[in-house]
């Protein structure tokens, strides 16, 4: 029973990373631009069609394929933060929330113009067998999950912690007025974090792909987990969203397991409000105090 | 131009139009059912309108509200006979009660996180009743009866259209009315500035819940005609797409404003229908439409069509230059 346990605990671990990188991709978009990014998965997914485009029908080499929706991504975020978000500049939060909501309505429906609603399947880019580490069997692409979501963690890290960019996206977000007096470059700043978001999310939807296949609304489970994963997380703090992501994987595996995988959602919902009942800035959230 | 000489043409149009539609006479019963379901879809448009335009707080979830007041209408029909309106006063009252569920918590919610837990109820109320198949039927739906009102039977088309109708008219009212009492005023209080708010005395969040209970409430009792106009429920007909529909309702529309939302109800509707053939092709318009209005026409329809109104008679600026555009 405590293998079983264990071996359910280790798939939602690496089930649970795929919710982390999404979670740190709107974290990190949160904190620069404080905009809660609804367009994110459906973003993330345009970036899987251009890996699908590129390999199946293009027949580029798996790994440039995938830098090339990665580029393609950042790309895509640092665009829409120039051409949309820009302009709403100050705007009220219902407004850039609408606004990354049509995004994602319109993602979804040009993907599903182009190229339908029947999902593409992806190889996985691996093809190992399983290994077994101490009677728990480990996928091999549940390991590269898991290291790329350390990887890129610590790499988040180190930029907010002890790069020029990261200390103006702290800035930015501290006050925008003030950091632009203080000659930081705040459209480029955004832009960038706004393109690294986007990647991670990108990321997070090319490594569910052989899960899920290549779909308009691949990624539309998998964000929602996102989302409650950096609410849980505090919305603001990195470690918060990868330890959110975490627990969040385990949790839906286990109610998946021994309650009823239909309603993990539903279950996953209650818990969320439950949660913000009590402590309503997330698990790891400082208390936000509102200015005039 | 006062208000009435564009509301009495618009009611009467409606009046009339199934006698237009008889006179054509060609598939009647489709384009009568295509006008109700409308009806009853602006009534949930301006129900999202009182809480997304009125009071400022998000609900990506409205459906769920829709489906719990269809559902409430269609068990109580199909076991205890239950009529029309009692179906679709039981359907607003029980999705009142849900969205205390919502509300609460939603006093103590920060903006946009009010977006995501208002998306995961209307995602737990579709997969309840897909699992809850005793009480639903699942993914079978349920059948109703024909629909009956105050011991009269009201099962065709063209009395069901008039039902709609007569729905959506009450709606208007109400809101129109809610909007002018203290409590209306408490909701725009709520939107502009809840710090302000608060200041001047509005208790921000027992008012937030009462938007909630309000809203829920029009929506649930929406659901409820929907169930007896359709004769049918049935889990797809509630999901995440069709929230996002009266989303884009609201604000394509332009919030704020009942004309509005039922202008924005009309278009929304019309590309639905008018695009149901191509998967991808409605979401495709309706994303981009959303993204262009909140970008370039922030007021939405409603903004549209009272500048020009407003420059025909510009004495009456001042008493438009208060309402904020840019909501």
């Amino acid at each position: 029973m405590t293998q079983y346990l264990l071996q359910i605990s280790l798939a939602g671990l690496a089930q649970g990373s795929l919710y982390a990188l999404t979670a740190l991709g709107l974290v990190v978009i949160y904190n620069a631009s404080t905009v809660v990014n609804f367009a994110h998965g459906a973003m993330g997914m345009a970036a899987t069609y251009v890996a699908y485009v590129l390999i199946s029908q293009l027949h580029v080499p798996v790994p440039l394929a995938f830098v090339g929706a990665i580029a393609a991504a950042f790309i895509l975020g640092a665009v829409v933060q120039a051409l949309l978000l820009e302009r709403l500049n100050g705007a009220p939060i219902l407004t850039q929330v609408v606004v990354t909501l049509g995004l994602f309505m319109f993602l979804e429906g040009v993907l599903g113009l182009a190229f339908g609603y029947n999902p593409r399947p992806m190889a996985p880019p691996i093809a190992i067998a399983p290994v077994t580490v101490a009677g728990l069997v480990l996928r091999p692409q549940d390991i590269v999950q898991l290291a790329l979501l350390v990887a890129l963690g610590v790499a988040l890290a180190a930029l907010f912690g002890a790069t020029k960019l990261g200390l103006g996206m702290r800035a930015i977000t501290e006050n925008t007025y003030a950091a632009r007096l203080m000659g930081i470059p705040v459209g480029r700043v955004l832009g960038t974090a706004w393109g690294l978001g986007v990647l991670l999310a990108a990321v997070a939807a090319i490594l569910a792909a052989p899960t899920t296949s290549v779909t308009p609304n691949m990624m539309d489970t998998i964000v929602v987990y996102g989302f409650i994963a950096a609410i849980l997380g505090g919305f603001g703090s990195l470690v918060g969203a990868v330890v959110g992501g975490l627990i969040l994987g385990v949790i839906v595996n286990m109610i998946d397991a021994f309650l009823a995988p239909e309603l993990a959602m539903s279950i996953v919902f209650g818990l969320l409000v439950l949660v913000l009942y009590v402590r309503p800035d997330g698990l790891f959230g400082r208390k936000a105090v509102q200015k005039v | 131009m006062p208000r009435y000489a564009v509301t009495v043409p618009v009611v009467i149009i409606a009046a009339v139009l199934p006698l237009v539609l008889q006179l054509i006479g060609e598939r009647q019963v489709y384009w009568l059912f295509v006008v109700s379901e409308f009806f009853v879809f602006a009534i949930v448009a301006i129900s999202l309108d009182l809480l997304m335009g009125r009071t400022g707080q998000i609900s990506l979830g409205h459906s769920g509200f829709v489906a719990v007041g269809a559902y409430t209408a269609a068990i109580l029909n199909a076991r205890f006979g239950v009529d029309l309106l009692g179906g679709a006063f039981a359907g607003g009252s029980l999705a009142a009660i849900a969205s205390l569920f919502l509300g609460v918590p939603a006093t103590r919610l920060r903006g946009h996180y009010l977006g995501i837990v208002t998306l995961g109820f209307g995602i737990a109320v579709d997969q309840i009743a897909l699992k809850w198949d005793a009480l639903t039927g699942g993914d079978q739906g349920l059948h109703l009866h024909r629909p009956t009102l105050l011991g009269l039977d009201v099962g065709t088309p063209v009395l069901m259209y008039y039902v709609a109708l007569i729905a959506l008219i009450v709606a208007t009212l109400l809101v129109w009315s809610l909007t002018r009492t203290r409590l209306g005023r408490a909701f725009a209080a709520v939107k502009d500035s809840e710090i302000a708010a608060a200041a001047m005395g509005v208790p921000v969040a027992s008012t937030k819940v009462v938007a909630f209970v309000c809203s829920a409430f029009l929506a649930g009792a929406a659901g409820g005609i929907y169930a007896f106009l359709a004769g049918f429920v049935a889990p797809e007909d509630f999901g995440i797409d069709s929230s996002l529909l009266f989303f884009a309702m609201v604000v394509i529309g332009g919030m704020g404003s009942i004309p509005g939302a039922i202008g924005g109800a009309i278009i929304v509707d019309a590309i639905k229908n008018a695009a149901a053939t191509v998967s991808g092709l409605s979401l495709a318009i309706l994303g981009g439409m959303i993204v262009l209005v909140v970008l370039f026409f922030p007021g939405g329809l409603k903004a549209l069509l009272r500048r020009r109104t407003a420059k025909r008679r510009p004495l009456d600026r001042t008493r438009n230059a208060t309402v904020p555009l840019d909501a």
